[in-house]
């Protein structure tokens, strides 16, 4: 092991990077052994420098910079087809934000009702609603209207509603059904899927909307 | 432009400027097809993997920071293209890193420059001796001793260039001369 770390700091001195260098100087004077190795090292090393050379084919620039120019196309290329498919990644974004904006303003009830949202929402007193919209008949056009719209035209699917959401915020076991809300679930399978109690305290909290929203 | 640092080449050739990429070619054309022949022991697939390298460079020219010196990360990726040629030669059996490549240019060279023939004779025969003792030294002793003899590179550069401590091309470099010596010796070499 010790003559192993020797030959290894001898290698090292014959590049100048021996951190014991006047040590291995004094064992190459003093020790024959020691000498005729380095000797030996030199030699191989001066050998090794010497090698000729190969001249590069004179035209060795222009391929490589032939090959630049080739990838350089095909980086071009495919920038452009990045920024292509980002404009057409904007663009449907955009279709679609626009469509679900307009959706969500101009919203039309949906003809089909499973039979329990019907159950919940009819049960609602309408006297109320009905009064307010006759009172205020433009609101039945508007976003935030839906709640009564829903009422009138016995439907169950809601677009998302941020005052809506509020509302439904108010009560704590309604968490659950205003998170689900927010992903777009449907809100006909989340309010059949309340028990009676809750959709008791739904239905209050959807007559307290409705009027208040036609109140103002 | 010869005298524009080797980063500044890279700034422009980032930007755009052609010349500056061509001049860090014309630059390192010759050690790296040099470092790739002697690795791969064919002029041919040396200059496939030298121009390959550049290529290679310019590709990432976006992403380089000039932490270390240029050439450092030129040998780097040649390097590391010169021993996947050679593994894949391995496992076909054939080609870059046979030890009964032949050396062609190393014979030119030689027996163009000697001006006496006896002279050229044992010039060639130590030559041509050294560069098969070479072939037959695994890649990784091959790349060191290379890196070091031939490219003049020191330890910590050497360090970066393949990727491991001071100590281990301490060590592996004693290693490769050890290797190198015996191997030149059984041949029939004389030191």
């Amino acid at each position: 092991m010790r003559e192993k770390r020797f030959w290894q700091e001898l290698s090292a001195y014959l590049d100048g990077e021996s951190a014991d260098g006047e040590r291995i100087g004094r064992l190459i004077q003093k020790d024959s052994r020691v000498a005729r190795r380095y000797m030996e090292l030199r030699k191989l090393s001066s050998h090794l420098k010497a090698l000729p050379e190969t001249e590069p084919h004179p035209a060795f620039v222009t391929r490589v910079m032939g090959g630049v120019q080739e990838v350089s196309q095909v980086a071009r290329g495919s920038w452009a087809r990045k920024v292509f498919a980002a404009a057409v990644t904007v663009c449907a974004v955009l279709v679609v934000s626009t469509a679900v904006f307009m959706g969500a303003w101009n919203w039309r009830p949906a003809a089909h009702l499973s039979r329990s949202n019907e159950e919940v929402l009819l049960a609602v007193d309408t006297e109320v609603l009905t009064d307010a919209i006759a009172a205020r008949p433009e609101r039945a056009e508007g976003l935030y209207d839906i709640t009564a719209h829903s009422y009138i035209n016995d439907i169950a699917e809601y677009p998302p509603s941020e005052e809506l959401l509020d509302v439904l915020a108010c009560a704590d076991w309604l968490d659950s059904v205003a998170t689900a809300f927010e992903a777009q679930d449907d809100l006909d399978a989340i309010v059949g899927a309340l028990d009676e109690t809750d959709a008791k305290t739904f239905r209050e909290l959807l007559m307290k909307y409705a009027t208040e929203e036609l109140k103002t | 432009m010869s005298d524009v640092p080797d980063w500044e080449l890279a700034a422009r050739a980032k930007s755009g400027d052609w010349d500056a990429f061509g001049e860090l070619v014309r630059r390192y054309q010759k050690p790296v097809l040099n470092f790739c022949r002697r690795m791969v022991g064919s002029t041919e697939d040396a200059e496939d993997i030298a121009q390959e390298s550049f290529i290679r460079v310019y590709r990432c020219l976006d992403r380089l920071e000039p932490r270390a010196k240029f050439s450092t990360l030129l040998f780097g990726i040649a390097r590391n293209l010169a021993l996947n040629a050679i593994r894949d030669a391995a496992r076909h059996g054939h080609g870059k890193g046979a030890p009964s490549a032949v050396f062609d240019e190393t014979a030119r060279v030689a027996e163009n420059r000697a001006a006496q023939p006896d002279q050229a004779a044992r010039l060639h025969e130590t030559e041509s001796l050294l560069e098969q003792a070479l072939m037959r030294l695994s890649p990784e002793h091959r790349e060191i001793l290379l890196l070091r003899e031939t490219e003049g590179l020191d330890y910590e550069t050497i360090a970066q260039v393949i990727r491991c401590r001071k100590g281990t091309v301490r060590s592996r470099l004693a290693r490769a001369r050890e290797q190198l010596r015996l191997r030149f010796i059984e041949m029939g070499g004389e030191l």
